[in-house]
């Protein structure tokens, strides 16, 4: 072919296939939205009569209900891109609370430190999760599953089995704003916990988007072998995507401490993990790595939220709900993979 | 007037895409007994003409009969039901059950909810007296069989269902010569018993030795038909690509330099047993030998992918040590070129850009964070240099050819500067247009200097480009000879150990 052919050929192409390929990508990323407007819509219908699901107190709440969710699943979103998962978020958010708790009521540490170590703490979780990961080779879902009831029953040891009470005067003025529905001053409209967590999850998409370190995630979750073939230390990359994504879940212990309004709690979040990682799936991520963004997850975790709202004031029993949830989680993810077949 | 020969017929068969036309208006006959190659480039039709006979897709417009009635599948269980077997390239083999159980699979005989052992013995029995292969047990697992072995099941898998058209889908291409050879003469058992046989290869020797009629397919439309033995292979390749390629293997001039990769004494965990080879700027050296012979397991090796037992690898004159860290050999210029582009060489996700320029990525980075922009453009000038045909930078490389594949994978080298090539396979699976492009790409960095590496199972294309070239057999590496020196005939002499 020459020259001149292959380049009529390319801008002849290029603008089909183009506009393919943003369709494509549109889709992917309206996906969860429209998800979300329809359950939205439907809980609407449901609670016409009250009007109290419509209503923007009842939004502030979904907002601080998805807050501690929401944080978790931006680890969890590094986690599934890189092709991994990780069993044990619900554990080590009871761990921090838990050590948080004891750090300021046994050690007399100030609160913000001891939040601030919480932190440190989830992050080391997930350093000692990806470190036997590469270290034994073996796979994710069975070295997180040991560090669920690991993390787990560290958090019981640490507590003897109850809740670790903080005094009051220990509390700073801010401890209990941190998730209040009704913030003050007024102008945040929203609690000040979501606005960090919008913060965060700006931080971890441009990072996703612009760093090397980022685009590696992509690169082993989509290929491990390519990312090996093409020279990228796939054992530390991993290790700084379960430390990353443990410093994610350790915030979102150190949240879950303020929204027990300071207590360390063992058996706190059980079950966490399935809602983080389903919120992820939601939004786009998917168990075999290399997809996933922020924005899917973020759509994913209100979604959740929305549902778990949606069915209180709907007046749907709690056994209803969770075959109700249930149910979506399987079309969510079924509907994913249907237009997944669409693009091979 | 229809050919009483004829046992499937496809007239005028339309089937479009969206605006684009993957088959115009093609009709091609089937007789009983012969050996039909389907030819063409990739993206000429073959596999949406093979997804149309087994029923995967309904074509738009246009009939086919299969043995004087209509035939018109709704699906591959239908298409077998009726006698059109396929057998495809991936091969769809349970690799835990027997082979008994493999070839009964999907329409086991059974009396009441129980599988009659009986009938399926006597069934498996008489389909691989055929075959006639000793390795191919009732009894024996399917995943201990070579690939060769476990094709010979599929065919197997046919037989028992009293196929009338079995359709093989590019049977050779992971074959060993051997077992390429066992296939070839079971396809003329099955001829010979009045099957219909269609094939598709991008061999074309290969096709020429088996085939006794040949349909050339080009942008959708069947553009030639005839005999074989009326034919030529040169005018063939000019019914495939509608042009001449008077230069297939374009010769670029080039001047052997200083030693750039030496390699002695290394062995690896289980292959390779011995090499020692050495190479010059400039140069091509190829590597002959049979699949399996240890020649991709040396290649990864000396890139240090592969654990070693022993050896030396000097790049540059700098030792290279055990450490199994890719990243330093690439630091001092050496490149891997995967043999399996689908399962190692691309993140098929990803977009071309992202896979083009992971192993460099930090040169479009500070302090971390990426040039989006840079590297963009840097993308699309290497995506010029070697023609890829795409949308642009951000498409998936998953949804390009396997020519482009190919083409981005050795963009990816370029770009990472590596000036010493380990290409393994680099032709495989790929249309013979963009064959030719690799060719003469390979020959022009050679000539700037760069060193090459070449596995090739395709002697053809060894024998056209490369300098020296030395033959792998049973894990130990022969002397490098110039090509000159060689023969085909010595080269197969070699790698079979005779």
């Amino acid at each position: 072919m020459a020259v001149d052919e292959f380049e009529a050929w390319s801008s002849q192409t290029k603008v089909n296939l183009g506009l393919r390929i943003a369709a494509r990508r549109l889709m992917t990323l309206l996906g969860p939205f429209v998800g979300l407007i329809i359950v939205t819509g439907l809980f609407a219908f449901l609670t016409r009569h009250t009007g109290s699901f419509l209503t923007s107190a009842n939004w502030r709440t979904i907002a601080v209900q998805t807050v501690i969710v929401g944080t978790a699943a931006l680890g969890m979103t590094v986690i599934m891109i890189s092709g991994g998962i990780d069993l044990s978020v619900g554990s080590v958010v009871a761990f921090v609370t838990v050590a948080v708790a004891i750090l300021v009521r046994d050690l007399g540490v100030s609160i913000p430190l001891a939040m601030a170590a919480g932190i440190v703490i989830g992050g080391l979780c997930g350093l000692f999760n990806g470190g036997l990961i590469t270290g034994l080779g073996v796979v994710p879902f069975i070295i997180t599953l040991g560090g669920l009831k690991i993390f787990r029953g560290l958090a019981k040891w640490l507590a003897s089995s109850t809740g670790v009470y903080v005094s009051g005067d220990a509390k700073p003025w801010w401890f209990g704003k941190l998730l209040a529905i009704d913030p003050k001053p007024e102008w945040l409209i929203v609690a000040p916990g979501i606005w960090m967590l919008l913060g965060l999850s700006l931080m971890v998409a441009f990072g996703l988007r612009y760093s090397v370190l980022g685009r590696y995630f992509y690169a082993i979750g989509s290929n491990e072998a390519t990312a090996r073939l093409c020279g990228i230390n796939v054992p530390l990359v991993k290790l700084a995507v379960y430390g990353l994504a443990g410093l994610a879940t350790g915030l979102a212990g150190v949240l879950q401490f303020v929204y027990l309004d300071g207590m360390g709690d063992p058996v706190t979040a059980d079950g966490l993990e399935l809602q983080v990682i389903a919120a992820v799936v939601i939004g786009g991520g998917s168990l075999s790595g290399g997809e996933g963004t922020v924005l899917g997850t973020l759509v994913g975790c209100l979604f959740m939220s929305v549902l778990n709202n949606g069915c209180v004031h709907a007046g749907i029993s709690n056994a209803s709900q969770d075959i109700i949830i249930g149910a979506i989680i399987v079309v969510a993810v079924a509907l994913d993979r249907l237009r997944r077949r669409g693009c091979d | 007037m229809i050919d009483p020969d004829t046992i499937l017929s496809m007239k005028d068969v339309v089937k479009s895409f969206g605006s684009g036309r993957a088959l115009d208006d093609v009709s091609v006959d089937l007789r009983c007994g012969e050996v039909h190659a389907m030819i063409g480039e990739n993206g000429a039709g073959k596999s949406t003409l093979m997804k149309i006979l087994s029923g995967a897709y309904r074509p738009d417009s246009g009939a086919m009969s299969l043995g004087g009635s209509r035939y018109a599948p709704r699906g591959p269980r239908e298409a077998l039901a009726k006698g059109v077997a396929m057998i495809y390239q991936e091969l769809a083999i349970a690799p835990h059950l027997t082979v008994e159980a493999n070839i009964m699979l999907g329409h086991e005989r059974s009396r009441s909810g129980l599988i009659r052992r009986d009938e399926h013995r006597r069934m498996v029995m008489e389909a691989l007296s055929l075959l006639d292969n000793p390795d191919i047990r009732p009894e024996a697992i399917a995943g201990t069989l070579s690939v060769g072995g476990q094709q010979l099941v599929e065919v197997a898998r046919a037989l028992v269902t009293n196929a009338r058209v079995i359709v093989f889908d590019e049977p050779t291409s992971s074959l060993t010569e051997r077992d390429a050879t066992k296939l070839f003469e079971v396809i003329r058992k099955l001829r010979g018993k009045g099957i219909a046989i269609v094939y598709i290869s991008h061999f074309l020797e290969e096709v020429r030795r088996l085939a006794d009629r040949y349909t050339v397919l080009r942008d959708g439309r069947a553009v030639e038909t005839g005999r074989m033995a009326e034919t030529n292979l040169n005018a063939i390749i000019r019914a495939m690509v509608g042009r001449e390629l008077t230069e297939l293997f374009p010769k670029s001039e080039r001047r052997p330099g200083e030693v750039v990769l030496s390699v002695s004494g290394m062995a690896g965990r289980v292959l390779p047993i011995r090499a020692n080879l050495e190479i010059r700027r400039g140069e091509i050296l190829g590597i002959a030998g049979l699949v399996g012979a240890g020649r991709t397991e040396l290649l990864r090796s000396i890139f240090g992918l592969d654990e070693v037992r022993s050896g030396r690898v000097l790049v540059k004159g700098v030792e290279m040590g055990r450490s199994l860290r890719p990243r330093k050999r690439m630091e001092r210029g050496v490149g891997l070129l995967s043999e399996d582009r689908k399962g190692e060489g691309l993140a098929l996700r990803r977009s071309i850009e992202d896979n083009l320029t992971y192993p460099a990525l930090n040169r479009h980075a500070r302090w971390g964070w990426l040039d989006l922009k840079g590297r963009r453009a840097e993308a699309s000038r290497w995506m010029k240099a070697v023609r890829v045909k795409s949308a642009g930078p951000g498409q998936a490389v998953g949804d390009l050819s396997g020519g482009n594949q190919q083409k981005v994978a050795i963009a990816r080298l370029l770009h990472q500067e590596a000036d010493v090539l380990l290409l393994d396979e680099p032709t495989r699976g790929i249309d013979i247009g963009s064959k030719a492009e690799i060719y003469r790409m390979i020959g022009d960095l050679a000539a700037t200097g760069t060193a090459v590496v070449m596995v090739s199972s395709y002697l053809p294309e060894l024998m056209g480009i490369c300098d020296r070239l030395a033959v792998m057999a049973r894990g130990v590496l022969s002397e490098a000879r110039p090509i000159g020196a060689w023969t085909e005939d010595a080269v197969m002499n070699v790698a079979t150990g005779g």
